[in-house]
């Protein structure tokens, strides 16, 4: 900025660049809708000492399936294990069928934007089943070994 | 001089005002008419009382009194009309006093109608439209506008035949002095006579002729035909899709501010949330849309939403196991005495009704058969649900006195006329919706009879009435389809939208918009497959020993699931039986995690330490499955070829991957009546292939079904376009079709097979001259269904079944593509020997059934 200039601030046009390029960026690259929701969502975890899993995004040319509409199931993984999630849309909600790798009753915890959450404990073969999952910003949490334990799994929050 | 140029300035002004505030109104915009209105009487608060001012006057207060009445009070409207009316009297008199008092009244007439004020208000038009007859202007305008608003009193008093004679004649002025505005209002209320006698598809084409013609004419009137158009739908028991064209209007009839309309709308968003058990948001919607008819001071509409409130109260009580409150019987039965004062006849026989059947559920028996003796016969225009309901009534006082057969012979009157009322309906959305009205009814009847089952004759007289009340859109031999060159277009649109959205699903650009498109081209194209014709000819029921007769040596399963309770009808040798087979709920949700096992496990590259866990998952459930469902009926199905009839939920059970049924032949039919049906069709030979895009085994697979087949037509590559592959289907005898398919649960017959120009509909293949014989889907999901009430499954393959295909092979889950093409040339290799279908694909499934989740339907 130059103090000289008149009319103090910076450079007459300055500010209209400056305008005008914040709209440029806000048109080619804003940034993604609900970014700060979920920054916030993800800060509310009580528990700070977790792992965060990572999404493996299926290729869709190799996912090998007669159907175009793939998008229900979605996987994440962390070293040693694996979550995997089905989604079938019930109304307004999702029923959430799952998967857990290596298999063992492991603590599931599914919270949502603004719905609080729910849980349940997965049969020995890691198979669980949430009904009723609202809409939205959602995260899993994975007790590993039970709720009893120390060692949880996150994964990042998604919008389902 | 001067003065009189400015009150000839200010005639011209106050007159352009008014013009712009008339096309305002007549466009819907009433918020912006008043204040147009407004300022033309403030231009003419001055003038030279000489004739032309003051009609001039009178006619903006007759404008201001409707708008105002729209958007605010109708009490305000009127006083407009009393100034309008003393304006008058300084008219010399003769012709032009005349007609302005007879528009002034007709005015009248049509505020007092708005606010349900309908026998004065018809008064009133009787007296009126004799002086517009003999003085009427060049162009007929007052005299057409005002018969359609006595039509449309005439409508509301529920007087179609009036009503009628009023439109017609409309009609007939509307066109001949090109009045098109008018044409389109005219059709409009041709839909709601059309829909007050029960004839829907009739009331959906009218409505469909006016919305073409308000989009040029007057865009402002379509939200208002999307609401009544919304009415004939829940008529026709499409809960689903009247909920969603309300949801899409609502929004814009808030920012219109017509109270009227978006209380109505309210009203018809309530009733849909009552269908589809939602009785919260029913309640408070209902509410809301009461509080602004009394605003409005309409004071029967008002009494209309307070039904629909108690409406909702009543049907979430009758659906729990709670004592039904006493207050909620006296709120019904005063607010029906309410409603008769009204003139509301079928809405004051509902409340009543409605009370019985809490008195019976309390065990009120005397006052019960009191209330139901003073509810009157049903007329020509009562609804259907009505009428169903007094059936329901009538039959639950039957059961309550100890009486059966009585309830059962209610029950088969009702039955016989919700299939006179389905007969007229067009399209397989509208043939199944009506089931919805008939639910109830038939679960008390098959709930009597299975309460008091023994034997073979019990056995036997259950199946009956499964058959009776279940799937009957299978019934119908499909009349050739009316070609309608609107949902042509549509259908293309749509199919050129959903071919972009995959184009940049797959390139990972955003689909939203296109998506949101696809949904409203969907709705459209849906409310069109309604109407075009009457979708067939019925064709009884198959009676039980038809059904065994046609049997032979296989055994038939028909599934029924009442009161939590899980049984079945096996139908052997001539033969009936019940087995009862335990809790309902249980073998449900184990359907649904199998599933969802089979849709996890389908693709071809999943890491093979997930492939281990849900495997063992889904191994697991077929086991808990088959002892809860299969072992219970080995005894009674041996090790024959079954045919089973499933019901609700279980229609997702993927049999064959059931332990003892692996490698056994089975079918699955919607009901035997359909099963029957199909197995009568005669064999045609023609051999048709195709292969989607994209599909990465689908040329190793078409080119090794050349080889067993190899005069058979081939359509793939950029030449499999959807009407291309159309054409090869109609008339075929056994297609086989490689390509991604998607089952839409929202909207069974959008379902979708892939194709090079985009997806082909589950509702094209339902109007094709002749559906092909036999086809096999070899893509994901087309064999499942949407489960309507009254056990109306619809889906691609159903939509094939119910217009005249004989077999078909699908997928009940997603099925990767590797699986598929190895189970698919498997099952070929064995049809192209003279095996029938069932036994071919019984040994193709046996290898894998897990990764080969295929069923046969209809005829094995």
């Amino acid at each position: 900025m130059n103090d000289n200039l008149p009319g103090g601030g910076a450079h007459p046009g300055d500010e209209e660049l400056l305008a005008d390029l914040g709209r440029v960026l806000a048109a080619v690259d804003p940034p993604p809708d609900g970014l700060v929701e979920r920054v916030q969502f993800a800060l509310e975890l009580e528990n700070l000492d977790f792992e965060i899993a990572q999404w493996e995004r299926a290729d869709p040319a190799l996912a090998g399936v007669r159907s175009i509409t793939d998008e229900g199931t979605i996987t994440f993984t962390v070293s040693d294990l694996t979550v995997m999630i089905n989604l079938t849309r019930v109304g307004h909600c999702h029923r959430i069928d799952g998967w857990l790798v290596p298999a063992a009753a492991h603590g599931v915890e599914v919270r949502v934007a603004e719905h609080g959450s729910s849980s349940t404990v997965a049969d020995e073969g890691g198979r669980f089943v949430l009904d009723d999952v609202p809409r939205g910003t959602t995260q899993i949490v994975i007790s590993v070994g039970g709720a009893s334990s120390r060692r949880t799994v996150v994964t990042p929050a998604v919008v389902l | 001089m001067s003065a009189q140029r400015e009150s000839r300035r200010a005639l011209g002004r106050a007159s352009e005002l008014r013009g712009r505030a008339a096309d305002a109104a007549g466009n819907f915009r009433n918020v912006e008419a008043v204040r147009l209105f407004n300022r033309a009487l403030r231009v003419l608060a001055d003038g030279p009382d000489d004739v032309e001012w003051i009609t001039l006057r009178a006619r903006v207060l007759l404008g201001l009194a409707m708008s105002e009445a729209e958007t605010g009070s109708a009490a305000a409207g009127l006083r407009h009309l009393d100034d309008a009316r003393q304006l008058t009297d300084r008219l010399p008199p003769g012709p032009p006093q005349r007609v302005l008092r007879a528009l002034v009244g007709a005015q009248r007439a049509l505020v007092l109608g708005r606010i349900g004020r309908l026998s004065e208000a018809l008064a009133l038009f009787d007296e009126i439209l004799p002086v517009l007859e003999n003085e009427a202007d060049d162009n007929a305008l007052s005299l057409t506008r005002n018969l359609m608003n006595r039509a449309n009193i005439n409508v509301e008093l529920q007087r179609p035949a009036a009503a009628l004679a009023d439109l017609r004649r409309c009609l007939e002025l509307a066109t001949e002095h090109g009045l098109t505005r008018l044409e389109g209002k005219v059709r409009h209320l041709l839909g709601e006579q059309g829909q007050l006698l029960g004839d829907v598809p009739g009331a959906l084409r009218h409505y469909e002729q006016a919305a073409r013609i308000y989009e040029d004419a007057a865009p402002g009137w379509l939200a208002r035909l999307r609401v009544d158009q919304a009415r004939a739908l829940l008529v026709a028991g499409l809960a689903e899709d009247a909920a969603r064209h309300l949801d899409e209007v609502l929004p814009e009839l808030y920012s219109s501010r017509n109270v009227q309309d978006i209380a109505e709308a309210e009203v018809a968003r309530a009733a849909a949330a009552i269908l589809d058990n939602d009785h919260g948001r029913a309640r408070e919607l209902a509410e809301l849309a009461r509080r602004r008819f009394l605003r409005r001071g309409n004071e029967r509409w008002a009494a209309v939403a307070a039904l629909t409130r108690l409406r909702a109260d009543a049907t979430e009580v009758l659906g729990g196991t709670r004592r039904p409150p006493a207050r909620l019987v006296t709120g019904l039965t005063g607010h029906a005495d309410r409603l008769a004062e009204l003139g509301l006849r079928d809405e004051a026989a509902v409340a009543r009704l409605l009370a019985v059947r809490l008195l019976l559920r309390r065990g009120d028996v005397t006052a019960a058969e009191e209330l139901l003796a003073r509810v009157p016969r049903p007329r020509r225009t009562t609804p259907i649900d009505h009428v169903m309901l007094l059936r329901l009534c009538r039959a639950e006082l039957a059961v309550a006195t100890g009486r059966p057969r009585a309830a059962l012979a209610q029950a088969r009157s009702g039955f016989a006329e919700l299939s006179r009322v389905r007969d007229r309906m067009g399209g397989l959305d509208l043939v199944c919706g009506t089931a919805v009205h008939g639910q109830e009814l038939g679960r008390l009847a098959v709930g009597l009879v299975l309460g008091t089952t023994r034997g073979h004759a019990g056995a036997r007289r259950l199946f009956a009435w499964q058959e009776r009340t279940r799937a009957q859109v299978y019934r119908y031999e499909p009349l050739p389809a009316i070609d309608d060159p609107v949902l042509a277009r549509l259908i293309t649109e749509m199919r050129q939208v959903q071919r972009l959205a995959q184009q940049n699903r797959l390139d990972g650009r955003p689909v939203a918009a296109l998506e949101q498109r696809y949904a409203r081209l969907q709705r459209e194209a849906g409310r069109l497959g309604w109407y075009t014709s009457p979708w067939g000819r019925p064709r009884p029921v198959s009676s039980p020993e038809e059904v065994a007769a046609e049997l032979g040596e296989r055994v038939l399963v028909s599934l029924i699931g009442q009161d939590g309770e899980l049984s079945a009808v096996v139908v052997r040798d001539g033969r009936f039986r019940l087995v009862r087979l335990g809790g309902l709920d249980e073998v449900v949700e184990i359907t649904k995690q199998l599933h969802a096992d089979l849709n996890a496990l389908a693709p071809d590259h999943l890491p093979s330490p997930l492939v281990a866990a849900v495997t063992a998952s889904a191994e697991k459930r077929a086991r808990l499955l088959d002892e809860r469902v299969v072992r219970p009926l080995a005894d009674a199905i041996g090790d024959r070829e079954l045919v089973i009839v499933p019901t609700g939920p279980l229609y997702a059970l993927p049999w064959p991957a059931l332990p003892s049924l692996r490698g056994r032949p089975l079918s699955i039919a919607p009901s035997a009546t359909a099963w029957v049906t199909a197995m009568r069709r005669e064999l045609i030979d023609p051999v048709v292939l195709v292969g989607g895009p994209d599909v990465p085994g689908a040329i190793g697979e078409v080119r090794q079904l050349r080889a067993v087949y190899p005069s058979a037509t081939l359509v793939d590559g950029s030449a499999a376009t959807s009407s291309a592959v159309l054409e090869a289907l109609d008339g075929s005898g056994l297609a086989h079709l490689v390509a991604h398919g998607a089952h839409e649960p929202a909207n069974a017959l959008f379902s979708r097979l892939e194709l090079v120009d985009g997806p082909l509909f589950a509702h094209e293949t339902a109007r094709l001259r002749r559906p092909p014989d036999r086809v096999v889907l070899a893509a994901c999901e087309l064999a499942m269904s949407h489960i309507r009430p009254g056990e109306e499954a619809l889906g691609f393959a159903g939509a094939l079944l119910a217009s005249g295909s004989r077999t078909i092979v699908g997928a009940i889950a997603r099925v990767g593509d590797r699986a598929a093409a190895e189970a698919m040339t498997d099952l070929h290799q064995r049809l192209a020997s003279g095996i029938s279908p069932a036994l071919a694909l019984a040994h193709a499934t046996a290898a894998d059934p897990l990764r080969r989740p295929f069923l046969c339907l209809g005829a094995g």
